[in-house]
């Protein structure tokens, strides 16, 4: 499956990296330029992989269910390996591909085996003058413009906000003044303007056509609860518009069957994750 | 059989993440590995070859140097030693560390059973949060020397199936945007001529014949055939420094 997902900003994205003081630096990518290296904004593979994949699906299953806290990071961030194990349970690896077709995609750590997925999901670039040859190589045949781009300084704005402090503003509330000055707190940092659009390239080799479809399933989920991106969502930030190309017709419908007919089964079998085996008790009584 | 040169060059269009840039061997056994005999067919209708068998799995002695690629290995020992050069990074303009976090998704708690409620450490213990380095290169093209026993066509055909490589491909490091294959006058896969004495050009028993007055190398112990990673085929080397 090949497939480019078009990201336009609605919103400022604000995807960190680090910060400088109270002011956040977004995360930013190394490009060769015919005029020397330059950092451009970008939406990290790792962060678009959770928030447009994993989470909406992870989201679906557990709608109102209860697991354990070790089934619900599996569920959620793809799990951990698991103290000692003699041995991989094959058995069980294939009841979770034919279960949940969209691990085969990302992946996930079993108890007892790491689980390699599929899909190869790109790096959300942002579409400028510094990442031309990015996008060059990265997008299908035919797509690529050589109209000139803006330079991604273009795309870049800075904002603040301000922390009100209640003890200062609303002092008659507090029952014994200690004479410290409550301030508030300014803080802010950058952004990626509204209007922007971000590319990532989507790859993934002999994929099933029912994960491909838990693939579009869960953009549609995503979408469907706001389609954001990066921090600060809370406060508005990181909507986008997405848009999606597919290199043959995909769609939710099988994986969406797939998750009514057998979510109960796809309970069951995330009930049995790390859950350790109980030991027979010992035989009371004197021995033998 | 005739013997062809290669120059083998990989333009990259975005940084490789990882220590060491991958072998040429390695990546074309990765691809006919894939091409290799399912172990079994899942119920669910797709094929996998290579995924259940988890990193660090024994590999069986009579495996190695199996798998049919288009590069001449020479058998020194019982190692059947590929015929290609290290890796050759062209400039790197950048060198830096990215980094890939995961927590515990605090705020799905809500989906914890009654009896599982309880502190989570996401500093240390089974839940740690972490925040990991990588190390990013920004490099234009990686080039290997290597000797193929046919017309590069099938080695063409096979590099086009590798479009990544470095560690965290998953998440869009590494995107080769052009491979080149173009003949090469001399065999610079092991050893290459300089003025100063023949340079080592890839890891190599350490007590085979090497060419006298060979320079660029320093004395190690590790892997000179794939899977360079399985520990029972290390030995001591000379590698290229």
């Amino acid at each position: 499956m090949k497939a480019v997902l078009l990201l336009k900003t609605l919103s400022p994205i604000t995807h960190g990296a680090e910060n400088a003081g109270n002011e956040s630096l977004i995360r930013r990518e190394a490009v060769n330029t015919p005029v020397g290296v330059r950092h451009v904004p970008v939406l990290t593979g790792n962060s678009l992989r959770h928030r447009l994949f994993r989470e909406p699906i992870a989201e679906s299953i557990s709608d109102g269910w209860q697991m354990t806290k070790e089934q619900l990071r599996w569920l959620y961030n793809g799990g951990a390996l698991d103290g000692k194990h003699d041995g991989i349970d094959i058995r069980r690896v294939e009841r979770m591909k034919e279960l949940l077709p969209h691990i085969e995609a990302l992946g996930c750590s079993l108890p007892d085996t790491i689980v390699a997925g599929k899909l190869d999901m790109g790096v959300g670039w942002l579409a400028c003058l510094e990442t031309m040859p990015v996008l060059k190589a990265i997008l299908p045949d035919g797509w690529h413009d050589e109209a000139r781009l803006s330079p991604s300084f273009e795309f870049l704005s800075r904002n603040q906000y301000y922390r009100h402090d209640a003890a200062r503003q609303r002092t008659e509330l507090v029952a014994e003044p200690d004479g410290k000055d409550y301030a508030g707190m300014p803080h802010g940092g950058e952004h990626v303007m509204p209007g922007a659009v971000f590319v990532s390239a989507l790859y993934a080799d002999r994929l099933s056509d029912l994960a491909c479809s838990a693939i579009v399933y869960a953009l549609e989920k995503w979408a469907e609860a706001g389609a954001t991106v990066g921090g600060q969502a809370s406060r508005g930030h990181g909507v986008v518009q997405p848009m999606l190309w597919t290199d043959r017709p995909i769609i939710s419908d099988p994986f969406n069957e797939h998750l009514e007919t057998r979510l109960p089964e796809i309970r069951e079998f995330i009930s049995t994750l790390y859950i350790a085996p109980k030991e027979p008790k010992k035989a009371k009584g004197k021995a033998a | 059989m005739t013997e062809r040169f290669l120059r083998v060059e990989c333009r990259l269009a975005t940084p490789v993440a990882g220590l060491k840039p991958p072998y040429l061997d390695s990546l074309l056994e990765l691809v006919y590995a894939r091409l290799a005999a399912t172990i079994m067919q899942s119920s669910n209708g797709h094929r996998h070859a290579y995924e259940i068998a988890a990193r660090g799995q024994a590999v069986a002695l009579d495996a190695v140097g199996k798998l049919p690629i288009p590069i001449c290995r020479e058998w020194i020992g019982n190692l059947p030693v590929p015929r290609c050069s290290s890796p050759i990074l062209g400039s790197v303009t950048s060198d830096h560390a990215a980094h890939f976090t995961s927590a515990f998704p605090l705020d799905k708690a809500s989906h914890v059973v009654e009896d599982d409620l309880g502190k989570v450490r996401p500093g240390g213990g089974r839940f740690k949060s972490f925040r990991l380095p990588l190390r990013m290169q920004l490099v234009d093209r990686i080039v290997w020397f290597c000797v193929v026993r046919d017309p590069p066509n099938e080695l063409r055909r096979r590099l086009k199936q590798i479009r990544n490589i470095g560690k965290k491909t998953s998440q869009g490091h590494g995107v080769i945007a052009e491979w080149i294959v173009e003949p090469c006058e001399r065999d610079w896969s092991w050893y290459a001529g300089s003025p100063n004495g023949p340079v080592l050009m890839r890891p190599l028993p350490a007590d085979m014949q090497h060419p006298v007055g060979l320079i660029g190398f320093r004395r190690s112990f590790g892997g000179c055939v794939g899977p360079y990673w399985q520990r029972d085929f290390w030995t001591e080397i000379l590698e290229p420094c």
